[in-house]
């Protein structure tokens, strides 16, 4: 097989298994979970061994990018739209990790959600976020990237509301769709940007080389204001300060989808892009320190609000915010080949953890039984040196996560909505607003979570 | 005078007349609009294979084919899924005759058929509905009835000043004025945009969905590429593009503090409209490619969730307007196509949107950088909204405050699915769609950057 139909496979298995599914089931027909279970099992058996083989021929080869162009999806005059597939040092290993993790989720899932009412729609989400994360991963330009990055950002918020007969999964997922919406505009202006400062509209002369050497062809306040706004892009997605309120209500989601989501690959898609656009960071002198003090700022703010939480899902997407906060930190220092080894590490071992989160805490309870409830108490209590004042207001703020969220909604969410909904009462024509009760600080709605009233 | 697509576009507007005609005294009048719809389909469809470049009174050229077929199908889309009450013979009649108008739009080769068929496709939705309240509080001219007829006042004094024997600078600058006038109010843009959102809240807003969906106003400054036109238009169009990018933005906005569904839609529709009519204006084949794209998908979509919505009031009445009504378990496929008609609309990857709007930022670069800012930002509040709408009517308790419902009827289903299959289909396999579009499209696009007369569409 050649190395084009690999990468191919490899990345269009799943989306294939999503289409022949989806629009069978829209029709009518709903299969088995034998039928979705096999169909699976074939689906990343076949995606794992052309990964395989791709990166053995890559092996050989020197680690040489392949470049598959499939030519184009559309084009207008002079303007097209390049289907191209890229594997390269930095996109193969993340489209490995996607697709053997994927295959594992998948495989935990068939027992996890076995005679659940929405064991069809997860496995279908799941292919199409499994196909969205290795577009996004191996698009050869930022255009089909936005392609992948949206599809995840949709299967993330549709597996958040799995759960949906309860309000809470409902708001959240609302919420986390409004975050990733609002920061994707960063993503999508700032690829406009860049096809208008290179001069072009195709991803050739915008950067040079390969990873992870490679430079852009950009001026200083060019390269700022575009790499800002990727950074918020991937701020958005990777959870980072000042966003990082919306991992934890992610969590609602079922374990599997938590584990793959925001354990391994989605919460890991905003510094890939920022891997990808590491030449466009490098030609500012700015940017490379907001990514660590964001990266910094996450890490100690998902440290501190980690101790605090009381369910072990929170406290592993805490534990997960604050590392990828560290590899935030490491793209900024400029250490590429180090952050890719730690995403690697870390997207591995926090599946693992995810996973056995259901069992571990059973696990406990029959320790806990058969010790007549005598077990030691755990952790390194270094607050102990702190003064008691100081402990308590620590306390306090990780409790309320830092006040992220709260400030998010009374600054910026709140005031936004307020004015839409006095708009929209002009144009209904009500004159007179009715007085607004007064409601106490700590019973008023979140303002994002109550955008579906 | 007598060519092969003179006679199909001809017969492609006499059928809904015929037909209109014969449904208001029928027994059945939704099967007799039914086969009047689709024989005025399977005209354009003739018609569009036939006539290029335009000639004659009647024609079905490159720029109108696609949507003309796309108007007939909608409607057949309309006939075959909407809720019985909402295809009565006097709706039936009043929708035919509104067919016949727009492809008489289409379809113009002269400016006298130009404005019958404005006046047409307005006239039926000029009646006032029986079934209206009337306590509702708009003010007279956000009504309906005012716009419309409004537009076709200005665009006959337009016309009237055109035809004058020695039409000078002054009066071409006017005609082109009222011109644009009809076009800001037939499209809704801000701020003539009251009377789309008032429609939206009439008992059956389907037809008014529907007639929307034709974009007759953007279809007429698509067309307005005369030779008398060229300076009034380099004056005057860049205010037009802002204004309506402006009102993109501004009813992207307000629908995100809109909690009524059916208004949420309206204000959708008046958006998206603004992108439309400021896409047409980026002066470069791409951008006004992106436009034309961007209409078929709109229309296509903002009809489907009509239908949906129509399709649920039906069953579950006022629930829709609780929180998390939970739905989705009763009727998952219901649900299903709701979401996938509003990914296709605020552009998914995968769907024709996403050219659409891909084609549109790229054609902006050029021109109209604004509208390269303003689209994802509009784009993600609609998004937002859209999928706070999904939640409230399909997410939630199961059953707790519907008992029973039924779930889309094959007829429904059918109709719906082959709306989703068009976008889906097409979003996959662009190129050919695209190249429908792009012919006119350079026409429109050499008119607004060199002032060039393309008589071949």
């Amino acid at each position: 097989m050649s190395n084009e139909l690999l990468l191919l496979v490899a990345v269009g298995a799943p989306l294939v298994f999503f289409l022949l599914m989806g629009m069978g089931w829209l029709l009518g027909w709903t299969p088995s979970e034998r039928t979705v279970a096999r169909s699976t099992v074939v689906t990343f058996a076949g995606a794992s061994v052309s990964v395989a083989l791709l990166a053995r021929t890559m092996a050989i080869a020197g680690w040489a990018p392949i470049r598959v162009e499939l030519g184009h999806w559309f084009s207008v005059g002079g303007y097209s739209f390049p289907l191209t597939l890229l594997a390269d040092p930095l996109s193969l290993p993340l489209l490995a990790l996607t697709i053997v993790l994927a295959g594992v989720i998948a495989s935990f899932s068939f027992r996890y959600l076995h005679r659940d009412s929405g064991y069809f729609r997860f496995f279908v989400c799941l292919h199409l976020f499994t196909f969205g994360a290795a577009l996004s991963f191996t698009a050869g330009s930022f255009d089909l990237l936005i392609a992948g990055w949206e599809t995840v950002g949709l299967t993330s918020v549709l597996l958040i509301a799995f759960f949906n007969e309860r309000p809470d999964p409902v708001r959240n997922s609302l919420r986390v769709f409004a975050v990733y919406k609002v920061t994707d505009i960063g993503l999508v202006v700032g690829v406009f940007l860049l096809h208008h400062f290179a001069g072009s509209v195709s991803a050739h002369g915008m950067v040079t080389g390969e990873w992870p050497v490679s430079g852009a062809a950009l001026s200083i306040p060019a390269a700022t204001l575009v790499g800002l706004l990727l950074v918020f892009a991937a701020a958005g997605k990777s959870a980072q300060f000042p966003f990082s309120g919306w991992l934890p209500r992610a969590m609602e989601g079922p374990t599997p989808s938590s584990a793959i989501f925001y354990g391994a690959i989605a919460v890991h898609l905003g510094i890939y892009l920022l891997l990808r656009a590491e030449p466009i960071l490098q030609a500012s002198p700015y940017l490379p320190a907001i990514v660590v003090v964001l990266g910094l700022f996450t890490a100690l703010q998902a440290t501190l609000s980690g101790r605090a939480a009381t369910d072990a899902k929170t406290l592993l997407s805490y534990a997960a915010l604050a590392q990828v906060g560290v590899i935030f930190m490491e793209v900024g220092f400029g250490l590429e080949r180090i952050a890719l080894i730690h995403m690697i590490g870390h997207a591995t071992v926090r599946t693992l953890q995810f996973l056995r989160a259901p069992s571990m805490l059973h696990d406990y309870h029959r320790v806990h039984a058969a010790a007549g409830g005598h077990l030691a108490k755990t952790g390194a209590h270094y607050e102990a040196v702190l003064p008691e004042g100081l402990r308590s207001w620590l306390y306090r703020l990780a409790l309320d996560r830092c006040h992220l969220d709260t400030m998010l909604d009374r600054f910026v969410a709140g005031p936004f909505i307020a004015s839409a909904e006095r708009l929209a009462a002009l144009d209904r024509g009500e004159r007179r607003q009715p007085s607004p009760k007064i409601i106490p600080r700590r019973n008023r709605p979140e303002l994002i979570g109550d955008l579906d009233v | 005078m007598f060519e092969p697509g003179f006679i199909l576009a001809g017969l492609a507007v006499l059928s809904p007349l015929v037909g209109a005609l014969l449904a208001f005294r029928s027994e059945q009048p939704r099967t007799v609009a039914t086969f009047a719809t689709a024989f005025a389909l399977l005209s354009c469809v003739g018609a569009m294979a036939l006539s290029r470049p335009a000639t004659g009174l009647l024609a079905i050229d490159g720029l109108a084919g696609p949507p003309a077929v796309m108007i007939t199908g909608l409607l057949l889309a309309i006939l075959s899924a909407a809720p019985r009450r909402d295809v009565d013979a006097s709706t039936c009649s009043r929708m035919l005759v509104a067919l016949a108008g727009v492809l008489m739009v289409y379809a113009a080769g002269s400016p006298i058929i130009l404005f019958a068929g404005w006046a047409l496709s307005a006239f039926p939705f000029m009646t006032r509905d029986r079934s209206e309240d009337r306590g509702e509080r708009s003010r007279w001219f956000a009504k309906p009835m005012f716009a419309l007829g409004g537009s076709i006042v200005l665009l006959g004094i337009a016309l009237a000043f055109l035809s004058m024997r020695d039409p000078d600078e002054s009066s071409s600058f006017v005609a082109f004025t009222l011109v644009l006038l009809a076009v800001l109010i037939r499209s809704g843009i801000f701020p003539f945009h009251s009377w789309v959102i008032k429609s939206f809240e009439s008992n059956s807003f389907l037809p008014y969905a529907w007639l929307l969906s034709a974009r007759t106003g953007a279809f007429l400054l698509a067309k307005l590429t005369l030779p008398e036109f060229v300076e009034p238009a380099r004056a005057v169009l860049p205010i037009l593009s802002d204004l309506a990018l402006f009102s993109s933005v501004l009813m992207a906005f307000v629908g995100l503090g809109e909690k009524s569904p059916r208004r949420v839609l309206g204000l959708i529709v008046v958006s998206q409209s603004g992108f439309i009519v400021s896409g047409l204006q980026t002066a470069n084949v791409e951008g006004v490619t992106g436009a034309l794209l961007q209409w078929l998908v709109v229309s296509i979509s903002t009809v489907g969730l009509a239908i949906l919505l129509r399709c649920l009031e039906e069953r579950c009445g006022i629930l829709l307007q609780q929180r998390f009504a939970g739905l989705g378990a009763k009727v998952p496929r219901m649900a299903v196509l709701f979401l996938l008609f509003a990914l296709c609309l605020v552009g998914f990857p995968g769907s024709l949107g996403f050219c659409a709007e891909d084609l549109l930022f790229h054609g902006a670069l050029e021109m109209h950088p604004f509208l390269g800012v303003a689209l994802p930002i509009a784009t993600a509040l609609i998004g937002i909204r859209l999928l706070g709408l999904f939640s409230t009517i399909f997410l939630g308790r199961h059953g707790t405050l519907v008992p029973s419902v039924t779930d889309a009827l094959p007829r429904e289903r059918w109709a719906l699915t082959a709306l989703v299959a068009i976008l889906l289909i097409t979003g996959f396999i662009p190129q050919k769609m695209v190249d429908s579009r792009s012919a006119p499209a350079q026409a429109i696009a050499a008119f607004l950057k060199d002032g060039e007369l393309a008589a071949n569409r």
